[in-house]
């Protein structure tokens, strides 16, 4: 039984309430948070009062929801009715929204206990949750290693036993890639899946609000919560019901699994040897794996980068200091102010990926820069349709590599897109995908595989997963949080 | 190749300001970018571009006029407002 069953369980049968469950993670946040970083804001009131709600509907003998009084987390880039939410950036600092996001909405209905808002790169734009205004988050595993990014937080929150689940958001393997790092689960779902309204956006035909947690069961009870149409989000499929956690313990007998040959290229020797003996344990669970080549996929990367930042350069067109957040104090003209809002509010990424953004969709650069990375786009779906034609799921590690040394981040950008040269291809194609620990490199930290599913597959990716976790254990105790 | 003048015009299309300390730096840091960015350039054009990930059309309401935010809750965000307006500088 995963975390959020065991502790409804507890919670049901009076051994623990939900007041107290909230207290302790609260204690665990005061005392490591500032080891960790995870936390940039705690809401210590709303989580207490959260709980006795749910203290009272248990004590009244009503049923509850198996998220009902669970303490949990959302990233800064998720609105908070009420409190200050900032994208981690200086420019939306004080910045406390008017309505909460949908995905929220519907886990505070259940009872959710929200214990505050994770850290993160800013404005979700970096994988190591560096670039933060805030400070750094670090990796439960090592403290002198990065957690990744940018949900880097988050995953911190609940790798550190700092939270029992968290919502991010992934634009491009942002909750997928810590995940990896931290050795917990992270589901992106499907474009469309999860109603978008209430993310502070960075590239709208990318971005989803995803599922941190420590078990596939867990990030499938979170999920089916949160998932279904919105009419505040017109994005959102207007006929998906999700019931993931129906799915979680079919059969995956000779179920065919695919491995594009490319996202083996470049990965770490720990991470290659991790996934390999991952490949040979689908296997022994009946799954046929075939090796297979996706030509396409050699220009995510560049596709990636040149949309979520034309796309990203238009969504932060809107911080101009009028309206909320940071506004620059010494000003002749309206114009003047609202460039030094800018640059004093925004980071050198954002700067940098707005600057992009900006020069792709400029005259005499658009139709060779944007107009073909759409095209390519096209190219790259119809390749994964054609895949999902032949196979069940496609399995591929989620990071080249395990996580890396804060402040050895590399002062080039380009080197540092690298790392999510194994996540970026799902955003653009629009699918579901989960990382999940298949292993650990030779210092101990976690490396984690992606199974990537066809639209709307989330049950199939997430039984997968189960199945894979059944019968492997890479949970590594952390001496952090809350011992349960 | 990016020059500082490439620079200074897209910073001020995104309306960002960039020191003169600043801009080497990123004409080198921008230049590997697009480079890397501009792999799409020579790769050949297939299939047609679709307009969305999804296949889902666009959805539209009947236009009636809904509950609002009240404009005081709008204002208490900014910095500066005088009545029921954000107050900016004339020009």
């Amino acid at each position: 039984m995963g975390k959020i069953l065991t502790l409804n369980k507890m919670l049901r049968n009076r051994e623990i309430s939900a007041e107290e469950l909230a207290k302790a993670y609260i204690s665990a946040i005061e005392k490591d948070n500032a080891k960790l970083g995870a936390y940039v804001n705690i809401t210590e009131e709303t989580a207490l009062s959260s709980a006795k709600a749910v203290d009272r509907l248990l004590a009244g003998g009503e049923r509850i929801s198996p998220l009902a009084g669970i303490p949990m987390t959302l990233k800064d880039n998720i609105s908070t009715k009420g409190i200050e939410t900032t994208c981690c950036s200086k420019i939306l600092s004080g910045y406390v929204p008017l309505y909460d996001a949908t995905a929220w909405e519907k886990l505070s209905a259940l009872g959710a206990v929200l214990l505050g808002k994770t850290n993160m790169d800013e404005f979700a734009m970096g994988s190591s949750c560096e670039s933060s205004c805030f400070f750094p988050a670090k990796n439960p595993h090592d403290l002198e290693c990065t957690p990744g990014g940018s949900s880097g937080g988050g995953a911190a929150a609940v790798s550190g036993n700092l939270a029992v689940y968290a919502l991010g958001s992934d634009t491009g393997g942002s909750v997928r890639q810590p995940a990896s790092l931290c050795g917990i689960v992270g589901l992106k779902p499907t474009y469309g899946a999860v109603s978008r309204y209430g993310l502070i956006a960075y590239a709208s035909s990318l971005d989803q609000i995803g599922v941190l947690a420590s078990s596939a069961e867990d990030a499938s009870l979170v999920f089916d919560a949160i998932a279904g149409s919105d009419k505040m989000d017109s994005t959102t499929n207007p006929s998906y019901c999700a019931n993931t956690f129906s799915e979680l313990n079919k059969d995956i007998k000779g179920r065919k699994i695919g491995v594009p040959k490319e996202f083996l290229k470049g990965v770490s020797k720990d991470v290659e040897k991790a996934f390999f003996q991952a490949v040979k344990t689908f296997e022994s669970l009946g799954a046929r794996v075939e090796f297979f080549d996706m030509p396409a996929l050699k220009f995510c990367l560049p596709v990636y980068y040149i949309l979520a930042c034309a796309e990203a350069s238009s969504n932060l067109g809107r911080y101009d200091g009028i309206r909320y957040g940071h506004k620059a104090e010494l000003y002749e003209s309206v114009h003047e102010m609202v460039c030094k809002t800018r640059s004093e509010g925004f980071g050198d990424e954002v700067k940098r990926r707005i600057l992009l953004g900006t020069y792709v969709l400029s005259k005499g650069y658009r139709d060779s820069y944007y107009k073909k990375a759409q095209n390519l786009r096209s190219a790259i779906i119809s390749e994964f349709d054609e895949a999902f034609s032949r196979f069940d799921v496609i399995l591929t590690p989620t990071s080249p590599t395990t996580a890396w040394k804060l402040g050895k981040t590399s002062t080039d950008p380009v080197e540092n897109y690298q790392a999510d040269i194994c996540t970026t291809a799902v955003n653009i194609a629009g699918l579901p995908g989960v990382s999940i620990p298949c292993g650990f490199d030779k210092s101990g930290l976690p490396v984690g595989m992606q199974i990537i599913g066809n639209r709307f597959e989330e049950g199939k990716i997430l039984c997968f997963a189960n199945r894979f976790e059944e019968i492997t254990n890479f949970k590594k105790e952390v001496k952090l949080g809350v011992k349960l | 190749m990016i020059t500082p003048k490439d620079i200074l015009e897209t910073a001020r299309l995104a309306k960002l300001y960039v020191d003169d300390e600043e801009i080497d730096d990123l004409c080198t840091k921008m230049q590997s970018i697009v480079d890397f960015a501009g792999e799409v350039c020579s790769a050949p054009k297939v299939c047609k571009s679709r307009a969305s990930v999804t296949d889902n059309q666009n959805v539209f309401r009947e236009d009636r006029v809904e509950a609002s935010l009240p404009v005081c809750d709008v204002l208490r965000n900014a910095q500066d407002t005088q009545e029921d307006y954000f107050l900016v500088k004339r020009s």
